[in-house]
């Protein structure tokens, strides 16, 4: 079952309605992305409190960086954050899980293999963690976890159109409770129910790897992280 | 007993050591194999402590343990063998306050004596019998009130229980440092242990009641190969390296590479992108990626960055 949040205003139904058509082209299902990532800049700082000389720090993962999380830098560009005080990470996480014969999780862990990370103090910013879909909250924890092991940031912003019901208090629990203060979330919908495949239903319409069109996600290079590498380093 | 080696007693051999009344007792508790574990209890976090720890020792003396669980012994919540050292270590794990050495029925006191006298029969002769607890303070108690009777062989030590792994790592450096070693990473984040401590769980899950520390390894590797360090040397590592692959990646500009712990480790842009490679130097993996990086013949990283996972 799915319930809209106070967040879902406007287009944004339809929009999350595209995304879970299975007929829906990777073309449009990376333009529609990229549009929920615009929506989502407006939400995130309705709650984010980012004062004048905060840095914000957008943290997202390979597959989303082109699309929804380029829709969120766009977006919060237009919302008036100073480009100089806006910094990109990005993460490649190799995702390893085991089953048993009864379909238990042995184990579910999301390595790091590769990031990219612009010159960031994490301490004086407000980290904006995007994700297209927060279920069991692995790769939110990984990713966090690996950028705020000895400092803390000003606040979390964790955010992802769809989240699965309870994934809040389960990336919360997770850290202790000084951290998990800091955390605040926004998503759009809220759904409760899961395939036997293990992906949210409706969710974001199935894995978003194979509905992006991605054959191998870690060979590839956002187009995001090119643009900003080249400028900021000049090379 | 010096010289011979050490064996297995089967229920037979034990009966005849211990007697009926200790047998049944042995049956009674042993269920290894038949209870599937249930999310990472504390027994599991224990076990996976414990594997990464005995890698290390198998790194330093070429000597493989056998790990085990529940199987055929009076300790049994974790065991560790490494017969060629003649050496046993066996652990009960409690996770709560209300133990003693004499309480129950065999009490810890009366298991630890039967164990103590089997693994002396099979011929161990570096026997250490651990009460492991997860209250410090009970611990404490336990320490100051071992049995004369086995206090020769036995300890109390503490092992403390937190579901969450990851803070169970930030308050207990010396947890985190057994992991620390067997992590691919030299300077490993809490998060990088963790998962490297849910797939010796998992690895141990699937192998368990009985198996050995590099069989634990492998599986792990097989389950993911991008957590586990390499056990060979970061110089035999270097050698898997085509010279041609190596003069390639030091000409390209703003970047840098070089081994450890058997991984490729990379950056670019003073480190503004940087990475691990998911499969070690020995792998037909890593073969593959080196042919590839030659074959394009880069004379830039974003050439081949893709390569580069």
């Amino acid at each position: 079952m799915r319930t809209l949040t106070p967040y879902a205003e406007g287009d944004t139904a339809r929009l999350l309605a595209v995304l879970s058509d299975e007929k829906t082209t990777p073309d449009t299902y990376k333009q529609t992305m990229t549009a929920l990532g615009r929506l989502m800049a407006t939400n995130v700082l309705k709650i984010a409190q980012v004062e004048r000389h905060d840095t914000v720090c957008v943290v997202c993962t390979v597959e989303d960086a082109d699309f929804l999380a380029k829709g969120l830098v766009d977006g919060l560009e237009a919302e008036g954050v100073d480009a100089d005080h806006l910094k990109l990470i990005c993460f490649w996480n190799e995702r390893v899980h085991s089953f048993t014969g009864s379909d238990e999780k042995v184990f579910d862990v999301a390595p790091i293999i590769k990031e990219y990370k612009e010159d960031v103090n994490i301490d004086e910013s407000v980290l904006i963690v995007i994700k297209s879909i927060i279920s069991g909250a692995c790769v939110v924890k990984t990713n966090l976890s690996a950028l705020i092991e000895t400092t803390l940031p000003k606040r979390v912003v964790v955010a992802a159109p769809v989240m699965l019901e309870g994934a809040e208090a389960k990336l919360a629990s997770e850290f202790s409770s000084d951290t998990a203060q800091l955390f605040q979330y926004v998503t759009f919908a809220l759904d409760t129910d899961k395939g036997d495949d293990d992906n949210v239903i409706p969710g974001i319409g199935g894995s978003v790897y194979e509905r992006l069109g991605f054959d191998d996600k870690n060979a590839y290079v956002p187009e995001i992280v090119k643009n900003r590498r080249r400028d900021a380093l000049g090379i | 007993m010096e010289g011979s080696t050490v064996r297995r007693l089967d229920e037979e051999a034990i009966c005849d050591l211990l007697g009926e009344d200790a047998l049944r007792s042995l049956r009674a508790r042993n269920r290894g194999g038949e209870n599937a574990y249930k999310g990472y209890s504390y027994e599991e976090v224990f076990a996976s402590h414990q594997i990464a720890q005995s890698a290390k020792n198998y790194f330093e003396d070429g000597v493989d343990g056998e790990a085990e669980w529940q199987s055929n012994t009076f300790v049994d919540d974790f065991v560790i063998r490494r017969d060629p050292e003649k050496e046993f270590k066996g652990y009960q794990l409690k996770n709560t306050e209300n133990v003693s050495w004499e309480n129950g029925s065999p009490s810890i006191e009366t298991d630890f004596q039967r164990q103590f006298t089997c693994s002396t029969e099979e011929g161990y002769e570096d026997i250490l019998l651990r009460l492991v607890c997860s209250s410090q303070k009970r611990t404490k108690e336990l320490s100051e009130s071992i049995p004369d009777s086995i206090e020769s062989y036995s300890e109390a030590i503490h092992f403390p229980y937190k579901p969450q792994f990851l803070l169970l790592l930030e308050e207990n450096d010396w947890i985190a440092e057994a992991f620390g070693w067997l992590s691919k990473h030299p300077a490993p984040k809490r998060i990088e242990m963790s998962n490297l401590a849910g797939v010796l769980i998992g690895a141990w899950r699937l192998l368990s009641p009985q198996a050995t520390i590099s069989s634990i390894l492998d599986k792990a590797r097989d389950m993911s190969p991008t957590l586990v360090r390499s056990l060979r040397s970061d110089e035999e590592a270097e050698m898997q390296l085509i010279p041609e692959f190596k003069e390639l990646l030091s000409n390209l500009p703003h970047f840098e590479f070089s081994i450890e712990r058997g991984f490729l480790q990379w950056s670019f842009g003073s480190g503004s992108t940087s990475g691990v490679l998911s499969n070690d130097c020995f792998s037909d993996a890593f073969q593959k990626i080196q042919m590839n990086v030659i074959g394009a013949n880069p004379t830039s990283f974003e050439e081949i960055e893709g390569l580069l996972v």
